[in-house]
Formats: structure tokens, C-alpha cells, sequence
């Protein structure tokens, strides 16, 4: 045997390896990260790739603006940034109007405490995205300093974004909500006794059905966040494209646009 | 080539990976840069390893800052590398056809590979996205294999095509 191991010592020199990376896989899978190592490295990382991302966006920007007018540029991109701050408001003033009509009713009859959106933000640069194109993971610059937890959620002027996989001082990582891996529980703005979960398609778009085969949903139908779960009430997640009824599960399946146009997103804001 | 060049090649096609190709994305597809390096060293370098060496050290990184899973993409490079290093006995090197054809192999070899692996580990993904950008990105590899051939070629074999050179 071990005349036979010397040999094949390079037959045995890649077994090792080979063994080597398959003990670092299942403890990486089981674990999530590779410990105070890994959550270094990405601190290193993240402190370089910033300067090269902000480089990077400079250069886009000015790119368009060279191509698109400088001015028009910045203008448009005013206008976005008060659409989206208004989009957020009005999400909220609607989810308002709907509560206070339920709240009136029950005003009476409890000892009703209104409750506060007590939630803090921290806002984050995405400093850099993976290769791979279907999990849908991005980094951002922001971490345990800011007070970033593991789970938290992750939002934009314009809806859901994601949530928190993995962090450390100065990083974050962050899953899409397009990613196939990720559920998220809706309610139809128009109607919020429709409920139901959506989940990434794997091809930028979400696909999910509702928990009631008879649910009043139509295309063009604004979903948030019903609460459930990880995320908290109200988020926008997207707009219904498609509606159609699953003979074999009994349940409406539909099809979602998300709300955040994933490709030109840039800064997120973390929950915390 | 010193290992400290080499190195710093790495290096810089690990940080572009993940910010200034996405500039250049097509469809979401992007080049592979650290698995391009890795095909054009193994298959060039005979007396140094750097493709397979750096390959893994480099793989990792991207593993330990951009992917769910540490070690995936580390051992691809590595089996990839090493098959390159194999191959490179019975190719010859100087004709790019070769490599744009290895390239293309080994770039469809490490997505459907790493599809795999994932999916074993429960990510849900179904084969015919995965398969959908391969065109794409098999393309981008290609391209930039190519480039970096021409490039790398000539600090290798100082005399291409010299019936006379031993």
C-alpha cells in the first residue's frame, strides 16, 4: 500500500486537495462563512473594491451624461430619486388609509395603542456583484459598524431588495428577493385579505400563487409585504403581469414584476 | 513570468470580476476572468504552475467575498487547471484554435459543474437558466482568451512558427 501511495504521488497529491476542498464545501454549507478568516478577507475586500466601484459608477456616469447631456443626466436622475421618495410615501399614506378605516372600527371596541414604525436605516453603497447570474447576490459597504445584522431586510426608494445573508465590519452580503431561493410572503394592496408567496423565477421576475384558489387578483395589481415572516408590512414587492388558475394545486399562480429594477440599483437602505 | 506578476494579473481580474465587467455584461452574462487566466497559464506555462496555483488561491477569494458556498469555484479551477496541464501534452500550443476550443469546453465544464454542485446543495436554479447564458459567456471567454493569448504567446515562445527553433 505503501509502495503504491509512493508511486502515485501525484495521483495522491490531487485526492488530497480534491478531499481537502470537499471538507472546506460541507463545512462553508453548514456554517455559512469560513469564520473570523473569511469575514477578514471580505473586510479587505470591501475596503478596496469601494474606491474601484465608485470609480466605476463615475466613469458610467460620465459616460452617459458625455453620450445623454450632462444636464438631462442630472436632472433625470433628481426626478428619480423624488419619484421614489414619493412612491415610498404614497405606499405608505394608502397602507395608512386602509388601517385607519380598520382601526376606526376597532378603535372603540379596544384599548388600541397605535403602533410607530420604529425601525432605524442605515443606507449602503453595492460595491460589487457576483459573477454567477442566477443567485443574485451583491455586497454592499455597509456592516456589523453600522449595525447591520444577519437577516436584516433590504429595501429601495422604489420597494423589497432583499435581505441580509451574511455580514461583517464594512460588508454585507445581500440575496435578491429574485433570487429562486427566496419567499416572501404578499397581500394585494387593493384588497389585503388576498394573500399569498412569491419567490424568484430564476430569470429576474417572481412567479407564486395564492393561498386561496378563489382570490380576487388581476393583472396590474400592486403586492407588498403582508408581514408574514421576515419582512415587515407593507414593502412594495412588485406589479401582477400574469394571472392564471393551477388545475392540479387548485391555487392562482401568478406572475410578478418586481418593483426594483435590479440592473441600474446602486444604494440600498437596511433595516435594522 | 515572475510569480509576483502573475500574482498582481490575478489580483486585478479578481477585483474587476465583480465591479467594472458588469459594465460590459451582455444579457448577464460577463467574462470569466480568473478562469480565462487559468486556461492561458496552464496551457502555456510548463515549468511553473501558475495557473493551477494561482487558480485555487484565487478561487477561493472570489468564493470567500462573492459566492453562498466557499470552495466551489476553487476546485473547479483546480480540475480545470489540471486538465489543461494534461491536455497541453498532446496540443500544441501554438495554434489559438486549440485554446479557443479548450476555452469554450472548460467554460461550459465549470457553469454546468458549479450548477451541480449548487444544486446538490439545494439551490433550486433549473438547468435551462443556467444553460441559456452559456452562448453568451462562452463568447465572452473566448474573446478574451484570445486577447490574452496574443498577448502571453510571445513572452512564451520567443521564435512561433521558427521550423529552426529547438
Amino acid at each position: 500500500m505503501i509502495n503504491w501511495i509512493r508511486e502515485h504521488k501525484v495521483l495522491m497529491i490531487i485526492f488530497a486537495v480534491l478531499l481537502a476542498f470537499c471538507i472546506i464545501i460541507l463545512i462553508s454549507y453548514t456554517r455559512g462563512n469560513l469564520g473570523v478568516v473569511s469575514s477578514g478577507i471580505q473586510t479587505a475586500d470591501s475596503v478596496v473594491q469601494k474606491p474601484l466601484t465608485q470609480a466605476v459608477g463615475r466613469f458610467e456616469k460620465d459616460v452617459n451624461g458625455l453620450i445623454g447631456f450632462r444636464s438631462v443626466v442630472k436632472e433625470n436622475e433628481e426626478l428619480r430619486d423624488e419619484i421614489d421618495r414619493l412612491r415610498m410615501e404614497n405606499t405608505k399614506l394608502r397602507l395608512q388609509e386602509e388601517e385607519l378605516k380598520e382601526l376606526q372600527n376597532l378603535y372603540t371596541a379596544l384599548n388600541y395603542i397605535p403602533q410607530e414604525d420604529t425601525y432605524n436605516t442605515v443606507t449602503g453603497n453595492i460595491i460589487a456583484i457576483d459573477g454567477a447570474q442566477y443567485f443574485n447576490i451583491f455586497t454592499i459597504d455597509r456592516g456589523t459598524e453600522s449595525g447591520v445584522e444577519r437577516e436584516a431586510v433590504v429595501l429601495s426608494g422604489e420597494g423589497l431588495v432583499g435581505k441580509v445573508i451574511d455580514t461583517g465590519n464594512r460588508f454585507s452580503k445581500v440575496v435578491s428577493v429574485i433570487d429562486i431561493d427566496s419567499n416572501v410572503s404578499f397581500m394585494v394592496l387593493r384588497d389585503m385579505n388576498v394573500m399569498g408567496i412569491v419567490a424568484g423565477n430564476g430569470d429576474g421576475a417572481l412567479e407564486g400563487y395564492t393561498f386561496d384558489g378563489n382570490a380576487d387578483i388581476n393583472e396590474n395589481d400592486t403586492l407588498i409585504t403582508s408581514g408574514i415572516g421576515l419582512y415587515p408590512q407593507g414593502i412594495e414587492i412588485g406589479t401582477v403581469k400574469s394571472v392564471s388558475f393551477n388545475k392540479d394545486t387548485q391555487l392562482k399562480t401568478i406572475e410578478v414584476e418586481p418593483a426594483v429594477n435590479f440592473n441600474s440599483l446602486k444604494r440600498v437602505m437596511v433595516l435594522l | 513570468m515572475t510569480y509576483r506578476l502573475a500574482t498582481l494579473i490575478f489580483f486585478l481580474a479578481f477585483l474587476f470580476q465583480a465591479s467594472l465587467l458588469n459594465l460590459i455584461s451582455i444579457f448577464g452574462a460577463t467574462p470569466n476572468m480568473i478562469l480565462c487566466l487559468v486556461i492561458v497559464f496552464a496551457f502555456l506555462y510548463d515549468q511553473d504552475n501558475f495557473g493551477i496555483v494561482l487558480g485555487v488561491v484565487f478561487g477561493l477569494l472570489y468564493d470567500i467575498c462573492y459566492m453562498p458556498v466557499t470552495g466551489v469555484s476553487a476546485m473547479l479551477y483546480f480540475l480545470l487547471a489540471l486538465a489543461v496541464m494534461f491536455s497541453r501534452e498532446i496540443l500544441n500550443k501554438e495554434n489559438i484554435g486549440t485554446v479557443l476550443i479548450m476555452t469554450a469546453f472548460a467554460t461550459f465544464a465549470f457553469n454546468l459543474f458549479t450548477w451541480c454542485i449548487y444544486w446538490v446543495l439545494g439551490n433550486k436554479t433549473s438547468i435551462m437558466t443556467m444553460l441559456r447564458v452559456q452562448p453568451l459567456q462562452i463568447a465572452w471567454n473566448v474573446v478574451i482568451v484570445s486577447i490574452l493569448y496574443a498577448v502571453v504567446i510571445r513572452k512564451v515562445i520567443k521564435h512561433r512558427r521558427d521550423r529552426f527553433y529547438q
